[in-house]
């Protein structure tokens, strides 16, 4: 059904004659693109096991209503914002192409909502790849960094922003796993803000905004390295990237309580128990007892523990006062099914997605723990109800590349 | 999980497997700190999708953030298992069973059973007729309204590999009035989680004991203890530390990652009762081939605990001699060193530790030695020798030839019993 449907929906808009082969020069030339995928897993499956009288409206963009028109920053925010990644790879291809080519700085930022979308929705990542590759090469006939490339021997991709930048360097690991070469990538990038940094400084306002956001991006970037290894599988290099960014142990700087935490979580998903406890004890020295992020930590530790009576309180405490901490009602949730009751783990995710529909309801870990919860309690058709009709309640507020899997409906 | 169909029975069985939950991972906005793109959309875009931050929020105010951490990976959600995943030798099997009257009517007199079989037993894990079981602290209840489930778990700490199965047996009054049964099994396969190898090496009385772990499992582990813990006659001596007692595998290398291999290092002393021991106790530590047991005990994803201990490691023994060699060095000279072409005497104390009076005499083999050649006689007698007496032989030689010199071939035998010893080389030297 899906690619019928597919076959149906997919767009022509972009496609590259296959007889045109001289070189791409500007940034908005039509031969850059990949045809958009349209299909969406969610879409599909509503269309499946959904009667159309029940069926949710959603959003399904089409190439005509987005063809030929420039979209503001503002339009691209939202489609963004809504999670709606086919709208938004349409629309920044329009703008693209509706862009003189002259306006390089606005093309690269429509580029970054393109290249964006593309990776955002499930299965699109490979054309992200091809996409970025082609701009590659176009960006080095393109005015400004033909400079670049020519007479300062940049590489091309050094005019692009750097999320841009970062999407290149991300988009291997994503569409194809190849974790590797975006570790590869990345730590290019890295090396580049460490020269920027080790060039003399000249004490002026705008020197110290350049150290300052050249340590920023290191500092992003070892974590960005840190998740492809872990990624990669390798979890020494991961915690090793991770230890050389933590701060000495008689520290007790307040910035540092959310770094120690993060590190501290990574290595409770490792089993490196003993070495959270270290971590989490020297937030709990700088930050307040009641402090969430304190509270936060000793659920995660009960739970590592298997104390789960007290991770389930200390979860719904942290709820209790902070009820945009969607993760902490899940998460107390979940401790409900290890002390024995499915039922209570269900009508709490249950009370969650329906009091924060757009938050909860379309959250892929409280479905995915919602429906781990059905297929304990239910069988055959009243199972199958209970999960079309969290697929209808999903369906009505959430994006595009809804990750199916969540619904375990193949099971 | 699994179930029977409800045209057959009223109700159903479910069991799921209770391994730890993980955080889950986010999908990653990327930020730039100045003239970003997209920062103000992500921004809103994580209101409306607050589970995919990897934001870790606290009460703090923390204005100038140095640390953005936008970039973590992990979320502060918790996910349930996706997978029953491989259960490993040593780790606690915990489930959860659910059993629901899906009918519209009343199920009465139900009872339920939870047995583990093995290769080699079968044990009862829940067992609702007698109160047997683990997590349960009210009585199960005998009657099922419609839409009623009933939840319990039960736990069994692995200890064999192979093939394990799971059986429950729900026996159920029906609404006719019918005993009927519903029984489901559930099998899973126990794999070994570590391989453990050993090499032993021995340096006199001593023994040098290494151990190789290798992760055979398909998740990272770490190793939170490992400890050997010596047989008699035996003391161990942990060599697995640098520094001020800073354990080698620390930090970021005590993660093991699937296929890694971690090499221990412990040195193993007899416990001596006294500065001389007697011959028994010599025998004793001589013939001793168990060295110890290991006890390990490892952590996987958040915490999920396992334990092993092994059986005795066991050595060759080496044995011993009936006429011991205690001591042989070089009369006068620091750490066995000569000169070229220069006479030297060494100096051998030999023990009678057999069990009954020997005549004793020595026989030197010169021709194995051919670059150190020895002055005196080659036969020398050293008379009779008490169970437990030692005797001292002093023997010159010259080396023809510098380097390293291996010295000391000799047999020596005892003309009562008959018995010989060939000693093939006392001691090396270094000649200058």
């Amino acid at each position: 059904m899906a690619s019928i449907l597919s076959g149906i929906r997919q767009t022509a808009l972009g496609t590259a004659t296959a007889a045109d082969t001289s070189a791409v020069r500007t940034l908005n030339d039509r031969r850059l693109f990949e045809p958009t995928p349209l299909d969406d897993e969610l879409d599909d499956a509503l269309q499946t096991y959904v009667s159309s009288e029940t069926r949710p409206r959603r959003d399904v963009p089409t190439a005509p209503e987005y063809m030929g028109r420039v979209y503001g920053y503002e339009r691209l925010n939202q489609l963004v914002t809504g999670g709606q990644w086919r709208g938004l790879a349409l629309a920044a291809e329009s703008t693209i192409l509706e862009t003189p080519a002259d306006q390089e700085h606005k093309l690269m930022k429509c580029w970054t909502y393109r290249t964006l979308a593309l990776l955002q929705q499930q299965g699109c990542g490979t054309l992200a790849v091809t996409e970025l590759d082609r701009l590659e090469r176009a960006t080095g006939y393109a005015n400004v960094a033909r400079r670049a490339v020519v007479e300062l021997g940049r590489s091309p991709t050094a005019v692009w922003p750097f999320e841009l930048r970062l999407l290149r360097a991300q988009a291997p690991g994503v569409a194809a796993g190849d974790w590797a070469e975006s570790i590869a990538r990345l730590s290019a990038l890295q090396r580049g803000c460490s020269r920027v940094l080790s060039r003399p400084s000249g004490g002026d306002a705008s020197e110290e905004e350049r150290i300052t956001l050249n340590e920023r991006r290191v500092f992003r970037l070892s974590l960005m390295i840190a998740t492809c290894a872990a990624n990669l599988g390798d979890s020494s290099v991961a915690v090793q990237t991770l230890d050389q960014l933590l701060p000495a142990d008689s520290s007790d700087d307040e910035s540092d309580v959310r770094l120690l935490s993060a590190a501290a979580r990574l290595y409770l998903q490792l089993g490196g128990i003993a070495a959270a406890e270290r971590l989490f004890l020297r937030v709990e020295n700088i930050a307040p007892k009641d402090d969430k992020l304190v509270l936060m930590n000793q659920a995660f530790y009960a739970v590592a523990t298997a104390k789960w009576d007290v991770a389930r309180d200390l979860f719904a405490r942290v709820f209790a006062d902070h009820p945009d901490r969607i993760a902490a009602g899940n998460n107390a949730a979940v401790c409900e099914l290890y002390l024995g009751s499915p039922q209570a783990m269900l009508n709490g995710l249950q009370q969650l997605m329906v009091a924060s529909p757009t938050a909860a309801g379309t959250a892929e870990e409280l479905v995915f723990n919602y429906c781990t919860g059905l297929d304990l309690h239910y069988d055959a058709m009243k199972l199958r109800e209970a999960k079309i009709k969290k697929m209808i309640e999903v369906g009505m507020w959430a994006g595009d590349g809804f990750d199916m899997r969540s619904f375990k409906i193949h099971q | 999980m699994s179930s029977l169909m409800r045209e057959t029975h009223p109700l159903t069985l479910k069991v799921m497997r209770l391994s730890r939950p993980t955080l889950s991972s986010t999908r990653k906005f990327p930020l730039d700190s100045n003239n970003s793109v997209l920062a103000q959309a992500v921004q809103e875009a994580e209101l409306n999708r607050p589970t995919q931050s990897g934001q870790i929020f606290s009460d703090l105010c923390l204005p100038n953030e140095m640390h953005p951490l936008d970039a973590f990976q992990l979320s502060e959600a918790l996910v349930l298992p996706r997978a029953f995943g491989t259960m490993y030798l040593g780790e606690t099997f915990a489930a959860h069973i659910c059993l629901c009257n899906e009918s519209n009517l009343v199920v009465r007199d139900i009872s339920v059973r939870a047995v583990m079989q093995t290769a080699t037993q079968r044990l009862i894990l829940f067992d609702s007729s007698s109160s047997k079981g683990a997590g349960q602290q009210e009585e199960t209840p005998k009657i099922l309204q419609a839409g009623q489930p009933l939840n319990l778990q039960v736990a069994h700490e692995i200890k064999e590999l192979g093939v394990h199965m799971l059986g429950c047996t729900i026996s159920y009054l029906s609404a006719q009035g019918e005993h009927r049964s519903l029984q489901k099994s559930f099998k899973f396969q126990v794999s070994n989680p570590l391989v453990v190898k050993t090499k032993i090496n021995h340096l006199d009385n001593d023994v040098l004991l290494e151990i190789q772990v290798h992760n055979a499992t398909q998740s990272t582990m770490v190793l939170e203890r490992l400890r050997f813990e010596a047989a008699s006659p035996f003391e161990a001596d942990d060599l697995n530390t640098v520094g001020a007692n800073v354990p080698v595998w620390c930090g970021s290398v005590g993660f093991m990652q699937p296929g890694d291999v971690r090499q221990y290092l412990y040195r193993l002393q007899p416990q001596l009762l006294s500065d001389q021991p007697s011959i028994e106790q010599e025998r004793a530590i001589k013939y001793a081939s168990a060295l110890g047991k290991l006890d390990i005990l490892w952590r996987s994803a958040f915490g999920s605990v396992g334990r092993l201990q092994t059986s005795q490691l066991l050595r060759k023994s080496p044995g011993m001699f009936l006429i011991e060699i205690e001591e042989a060095l070089v009369r006068g000279k620091e750490k066995n060193t000569v000169l070229l072409e220069e006479p030297f005497v060494v100096r051998v104390r030999v023990r009678n530790v057999s069990e009954r009076k020997m005549q004793l005499s020595s026989v030197l083999q010169t021709q194995k030695h051919p670059m150190v050649i020895s002055c005196g006689a080659v036969q020398r007698s050293l008379g009779s020798m008490d169970v437990g007496e030692t005797k001292e032989l002093s023997i010159e030689y010259v080396s023809l030839a510098p380097g390293v010199q291996r010295i000391g071939a000799m047999v020596l035998s005892d003309s009562l019993s008959g018995y010989a010893r060939d000693v093939g080389h006392l001691l090396d030297v270094f000649v200058t």
